[in-house]
């Protein structure tokens, strides 16, 4: 899931991203904005000062009040003009402060006074803009801190308010992860103000409630198909063995009897297997208990006892102690029976057929000449190897009685023989 | 012995019917709710084959009326359905048996012997009887001349299934079925049914019994006596 991220998230971070471009853009832009507008004042300013003198005190100065008025006015000094300064001249300049002993930026008017004494004078005002620098610098400094200030408010704000929006989705997405049709439970949703949520919120119920419906109506069909068969069987087997009663048959007819009987068994017998398979898939054997395993296995071994020897197959149990199991009765008769059968039916006269128990596993291992397809081992009707007398759902059915009670069931091929390893 | 079989499938019945008077058993036959209602309450019978998916009306509640008239009769119900739900159901109603289709006409017979056996305490009933050979059924025992046999549980039930059905041609499948019982697709060949056959035929020949199963060529095998 690399390179996916929280919608909010990422609208966060692009907005985020966004405001501070925003901020990086217009920091400059307002340094310059307020560093013009106080030039202007600052040229305002020097212009007033220097209207204010020439209306006040042009006319009434003397050569000598020249020189007292610079000493006492640094920043208004009266200077003879130079040819050419006949209109008023702005500049800025970096003046030497002897106070400060370091130079400085200024911002200077020199307007010509013709109506001082001999007409030949101009007038210098000047303005520091030291400490108007300084101002727009920290006015900008005090900008951007609460822009920041308000950025990372707002974000930790929508944070929250993101999070709890967009809980029922979150809800949602796990209800539907949940959702499973064996269980036959539609998820319920709580109300919620957010449009699209509730669209989605119907849509999934009601997807959810079609699925199960065709899901149920097929389990039904399946099992109503199943029970259909058991009738006409019924009538064929019950024929069948009253067939067999008649004395009068000759050799070829009783052949023909045999084979339709045994064909007519594995008939059977698919049918029921089927239903085994669906009625697994329902939960219906649900009810465990505790169950000595030792005890059944033997049981199962005993009955097929005689069965092993006509082929010349040791057949036994590797273990005397009782190993208890939570299990469900039928479940487990059929998994060992299916898994024994299974065994018996792909070994070669003379083989063996060995069941291992050990705290919390079995073995069922048989000898054998290869491995099996893993793959399609455990597949209902997986073509391949498979005995006459198999339906083909041997495995399938002892795999999901395990996995109806909790069990795993692996296979594995080792020095020879096929392993079919239960873990409870 | 009197039987009623409740059960719509007019063939199904008609073999059954055909099967068990060759045993020996008088069976009547009713084909919907209604009749087989008049039937019970006009008759005892000592054996009542039910179907529960009966024409007309619940199976199972034909038997709870029936139990409710304290009818000790033997019930056995046969259904299609073999739901584990039914199955308690139904013998928690009363029935004393529960029998799926298909099956085979062998296993019902021995079906009922047990269930009529079961209800009597008459002692001589509980042992059979062919010659040198006894069966105790209760104890699960058989002995050859007055010498137990030992038999595996197998080996024993196969012995009853036959003697139950003697005289009659019991199919292999039949016996494969019986003997594994409720576990689904067991092995239903030659080799498996052979064998315990051969077992049998050997324990019972080296008490000295007589050998009464026959072979019968394609079919199965027969309790001759």
């Amino acid at each position: 899931m690399a390179g996916m991220r929280k919608l909010s998230d990422i609208t966060l971070f692009r907005f985020a991203g966004l405001a501070l471009l925003m901020i990086a853009v217009s920091l400059p832009l307002a340094y310059q904005a307020t560093w013009h507008i106080y030039l202007d004042e600052v040229d305002e300013a020097l212009l007033k000062k220097t209207a204010g003198f020439i209306e006040k005190h042009c006319a009434r100065f003397t050569a000598d009040d020249i020189v007292a008025w610079n000493d006492y006015l640094p920043d208004m000094q009266i200077a003879r003009a130079m040819p050419g300064d006949t209109i008023a001249r702005w500049s800025d300049e970096m003046v030497f402060d002897s106070i400060g002993k370091e130079q400085e930026p200024y911002r200077i008017l020199r307007t010509p006074l013709p109506g001082l004494v001999d007409g030949q004078y101009m007038l210098i005002t000047r303005s520091s803009v030291l400490e108007t620098e300084d101002l727009v610098l920290a006015l900008m400094l005090l900008y951007g801190t609460l822009a920041g200030l308000l950025l990372l408010g707002w974000l930790l704000l929508t944070r929250r308010v993101n999070k709890r929006l967009w809980r029922p989705f979150y809800d949602t997405l796990a209800k539907i992860r949940r959702f499973n049709l064996e269980h036959g439970e539609i998820p319920s949703f709580p109300p919620t103000q957010v449009l699209e949520f509730q669209q989605l919120n119907a849509a999934t119920t009601q997807l959810a409630e079609s699925n199960l419906r065709s899901w149920n109506q097929q389990k039904e069909f399946f099992e109503n198909a199943s029970h259909e068969l058991q009738t006409p069987l019924a009538v064929m087997r019950a024929q069948l063995d009253l067939l067999a009663q008649d004395e009068s048959l000759t050799e070829a007819q009783s052949r023909c009897i045999d084979t339709l009987t045994q064909s007519f068994g594995r008939l059977a017998r698919l049918n029921r297997n089927l239903l085994l398979l669906s009625k697994i898939d329902n939960g219906l054997y649900a009810d465990m208990k505790e169950t000595d395993l030792a005890e059944n296995l033997r049981r199962q071994l005993d009955f097929l006892q005689p069965l092993a020897e006509t082929s010349n197959i040791s057949l036994k149990i590797n273990s005397s102690e009782s190993v208890s199991v939570l299990a469900n009765t039928m479940l487990l008769d059929t998994l060992l029976s299916n898994l024994l059968t299974n065994a018996l039916r792909h070994t070669a006269p003379g083989g063996t057929v060995e069941v291992t128990l050990a705290t919390g596993k079995m073995d069922i291992a048989n000898s054998g000449v290869g491995p099996l397809d893993t793959e399609r081992l455990f597949r209902r009707f997986a073509p391949g190897r498979r005995a006459e007398q198999g339906s083909g759902l041997g495995l399938a059915i002892a795999q999901r009685a395990a996995a109806a009670s909790g069990w795993t069931l692996a296979y594995r091929w080792e020095n020879g023989r096929h392993i079919f390893e239960c873990r409870f | 012995m009197k039987l009623l079989l409740i059960e719509d499938e007019n063939s199904l019945a008609a073999s059954v019917a055909t099967y068990l008077s060759g045993a020996g058993i008088q069976c009547e036959t009713a084909a919907t709710y209604a009749e087989a209602e008049d039937k019970t309450a006009l008759h005892d019978y000592d054996c009542i084959l039910l179907d529960l998916s009966l024409p007309g009306g619940d199976g199972l509640r034909l038997l709870e009326a029936i139990r409710q008239t304290g009818d000790a009769a033997n019930i056995i119900i046969l259904t299609a359905r073999d739901g584990l739900d039914d199955r308690i159901r139904g013998l928690n109603l009363g029935a004393d048996d529960y029998l799926t289709k298909p099956f085979h006409l062998a296993e019902l017979l021995a079906r009922i012997h047990a269930v009529v056996r079961r209800k009597q305490f008459d002692g001589s009933r509980n042992i059979l009887i062919f010659n040198e050979l006894s069966i105790n059924l209760p104890a699960r025992t058989a002995a050859v001349h007055g010498q137990p046999l030992d038999l595996t549980r197998s080996e024993f039930d196969l012995l009853l299934f036959l003697t139950g059905n003697r005289r009659r041609v019991v199919s292999k499948s039949a016996i494969a079925e019986h003997l594994s019982g409720d576990l689904a697709d067991l092995l239903d060949n030659h080799d498996f049914v052979y064998a315990h056959i051969k077992n049998l035929k050997k324990k019972l020949a080296r008490a000295g019994c007589d050998d009464y199963i026959k072979t019968v060529y394609g079919l199965g095998y027969q309790w001759q006596v």
